[in-house]
């Protein structure tokens, strides 16, 4: 049963070092050639202060948190069945380019869990996860918001 | 930071820059290793036949990771704002995927240019594994 009192509850903090060894390993691992993400004189000239962190790159949140499988265990405190469940979107939102070298403090929030009806009967229930992502002057920098559905 | 696109030079209906992958075993193991997704439904071929799967599957963010391409190699480094990715089917071993985008909207709002793109990737049979919508802010010539 999907534990309704968890909306709007803040579920974890977390520190996350943005580093250039995890960068490269990431850009290879969705291949990409950019050099921006790989080359730190590349990265300078293009205007940034270090290699850029590639977009979905801050999914990597989940090495920085305890549990060994984070989204698992995310799931598993909200009540949800891993069996029934599937990743229905992700979204990033940037306030501004982040690069390597920065080291930002993350906040995981249960936003809103609802209910709408399955296209072929049953009912699906939502939920939105969110991770916030400041930086070291307490601004937020990106925020990553999830839906997890549950299947009825 | 240096311009790839200028706001002016972008037309609505602009094709970008699409490119193809075939996605193997190996893929999946290099993303699971960068993104941190150790579900083994994913890469331990056993457990996903127990799951009643033919095979394991691709982790969504893998190849919504690797959509990212299209938007930040037309747009330039930097420029995205929102990059949102719908997971609308599974991506198997030995799939090949079409990895492309197309520009829906250009429009200025508080005084920042900005383009919505809608991002999409296919599979070898035309059916849609990802739905993607990204909005960059893109220099002026001005």
């Amino acid at each position: 049963m999907i534990n309704k009192s968890l909306i709007n509850t803040k579920l974890d903090t977390f520190d996350f070092p943005v580093e250039r060894g995890k960068i490269k390993e990431f850009a290879n691992a969705i291949c990409d050639p950019n050099p921006v993400f790989r080359d730190r004189e590349y990265a300078l000239k293009e205007g940034f202060r270090d290699v850029l962190m590639p977009i979905t790159f801050p999914m990597t949140f989940v090495f920085q948190q305890a549990a060994e499988n984070a989204v698992l265990e995310s799931m598993q405190k909200m009540g949800m069945d891993p069996n029934r469940s599937v990743h229905g979107e992700i979204e990033f939102i940037y306030e501004r380019p982040v690069c390597a070298g920065e080291t930002l403090h993350g906040e995981v929030w249960i936003g809103n869990i609802y209910e709408k009806a399955g296209k072929r009967g049953g009912s699906m229930t939502f939920v939105e996860h969110e991770t916030k992502f400041y930086d070291g002057a307490g601004k937020l920098a990106v925020t990553v918001r999830n839906i997890f559905i549950e299947k009825g | 930071m240096s311009a790839k696109k200028y706001f002016e030079d972008v037309t609505e209906d602009e094709q970008l820059p699409s490119f193809q992958q075939t996605i193997t075993r190996t893929h999946i193991v290099k993303y699971a290793g960068a993104g941190g997704d150790f579900n083994p439904i994913h890469h331990d071929e056993e457990f996903a036949k127990a799951a009643g799967l033919p095979s394991v599957f691709a982790m969504g963010l893998m190849h919504g990771g690797m959509l990212t391409r299209v938007i930040n190699d037309w747009a330039g480094n930097g420029r995205v704002k929102r990059y949102r990715v719908r997971f609308s089917g599974m991506v198997w071993p030995h799939d090949v995927l079409t990895f492309s985008g197309v520009v829906v909207r250009k429009y200025q709002d508080k005084g920042e240019n900005l383009v919505d793109c809608q991002l999409t990737v296919v599979n070898q049979k035309g059916e849609q594994n990802i739905d993607g919508t990204a909005t960059v802010s893109l220099p002026s010539r001005k």
